[in-house]
């Protein structure tokens, strides 16, 4: 995982990428904070989400709706996707990330769904 | 002999294109405004007519070409050359999803044009499952002249601006805690009495969801006589003092069931103090039979 909680997840076909932030771009990494945290198969992708989540819901100030309503109803959306409910909750997600990274004031609830999208669409973690 | 000098300064403006139309607007016109403001179309929660807004709720985002995220076009100002688009499919995913938001957590049934919004968006709050954390607070009722409901409030910020820095300078109320569980609050959550403050009732006047309410339209609401189909406005003068604010006397059944003032008032701007808000007992105390 590349970036912190506001990073993202690399798969195991990015391990010969190069960590710079132009090529990470592209492919739609980031730096961020220059965290590089590495996950082996005995991780519990699922619980770690499940931290990432409470996480943001925790460090949201509670300004403006799309960060404060929007990373508890993520946090809600994980704990059943995690606890097995299917492709609404998926989309569900999909959707309140959207909104977050659009339409927050700042860049913690710009990327709060930053790291469990790539979790999602790279890793297939929930799904 | 002074020489008047009726030379005006010129306003500098700005050029921008708006959905495809070219506009010309003075410096510091919102977006929203350039619009053509409140009402235009694009819809809004936090900016009321009397307070500058915090942009915090984010249901007015408008798309600017070079803008990584959306913008909220009440507070956006236009610049030079500024591309911006109103409607589009991304824009209206974060409208929707703003009024879901909200509708999920609060009680919206007296926010003017949810439903209206909720069609024209397909907005629906029930899919977060009947689970989904609210905001859970009880009726404050600690005061006989107005009632505090958080369970319906957005934290759209205007009370706090309207007590605060922008009209009252009481600064009674703000933001208390954080995330999810932010409130308004006044000091220590201590009750209004307790308070600094001075019932002016502003706060009222600018709460765009019915949290802060008359005691008086509380009670009738509670025992199911509140009826604006049957109430007419009067616009008058406070007879109170030299000011002459600007009084609108709601009315129904000929008893006066609450004060507001008009928010386009040049004395007023829709602030009231005490006696003119709820200082209206007297105007209806009729002869009892002994
Ligand atoms: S995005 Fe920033 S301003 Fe908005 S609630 Fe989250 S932390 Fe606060
Ligand atoms: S009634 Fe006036 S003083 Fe009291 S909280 Fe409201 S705005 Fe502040
Ligand atoms: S009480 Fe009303 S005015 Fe105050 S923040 Fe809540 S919704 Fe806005
Ligand atoms: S009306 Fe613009 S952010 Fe609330």
């Amino acid at each position: 995982m590349l970036g912190g909680a506001a990073g993202g997840f690399a798969g195991p076909a990015d391990l010969d990428l190069p960590l710079d932030d132009a090529r990470l771009r592209e492919v739609g990494l980031t730096l961020g904070s220059g965290v590089v945290m590495v996950h082996d198969q005995h991780v519990d992708l699922v619980d770690q989400l499940r931290r990432i989540a409470a996480f943001f819901r925790d460090e949201s100030c509670g300004q403006c709706v799309p960060c404060r309503v929007g990373t508890i109803r993520q946090e809600e959306a994980i704990e059943r996707l995690a606890a097995g409910t299917g492709e609404a909750d998926l989309s569900l997600l999909r959707d309140i990330a959207g909104a977050m990274r659009d339409a927050s004031i700042c860049g913690l609830g710009q990327t709060a769904a930053n790291a469990i999208q790539s979790a999602v669409v790279r890793l297939g973690v929930l799904t | 002999m002074t020489a008047i000098d009726d030379t005006r300064p010129e306003i500098a403006t700005v050029e921008a294109m708006i959905d495809g139309v070219t506009v010309r607007v003075a410096e510091g016109t919102t977006i929203l405004d350039a619009c053509g403001g409140r009402g235009c179309g694009i819809p809004t929660l936090c900016y009321g007519e009397t307070i500058t807004p915090r942009n915090a709720c984010r249901v007015c985002m408008v798309e600017v070409e070079g803008s990584r995220t959306l913008v909220p076009s009440c507070s956006r100002p236009v610049t030079e050359g500024m591309v911006v688009t109103t409607r589009s499919e991304r824009i209206d995913h974060s409208r929707r999803m703003v009024l879901e938001f909200l509708g999920s957590s609060v009680d919206l049934s007296l926010t003017d044009h949810v439903e209206e919004w909720n069609a024209e968006y397909g907005a629906d709050p029930t899919r977060y499952g009947p689970e989904a954390a609210r905001v859970d607070e009880p009726v404050r009722i600690d005061n006989d002249l107005y009632v505090r409901d958080y369970s319906k409030c957005i934290l759209c910020y205007q009370c706090v601006d309207a007590c605060g820095e922008q009209w009252q300078n009481s600064f009674v109320i703000d933001i208390a805690g954080r995330g999810f569980d932010a409130r308004v609050s006044t000091e220590h959550d201590v009750a209004l009495p307790d308070s600094g403050c001075v019932y002016c009732g502003n706060c009222i006047q600018v709460c765009p969801t019915g949290a802060l309410m008359f005691t008086s339209e509380y009670d009738m609401r509670q025992a199911g006589t509140w009826d604006e189909a049957r109430q007419t406005q009067v616009d008058t003068v406070c007879g109170y003092c030299g000011v002459g604010c600007n009084l609108r006397l709601h009315v129904q059944d000929d008893s006066i069931v609450k004060v507001t003032s008009p928010p386009d008032s040049g004395i007023t701007s829709g602030n009231l103090c005490v006696k003119g808000r709820f200082g209206f007992q007297h105007a209806q105390n009729r002869p009892t039979a002994d």
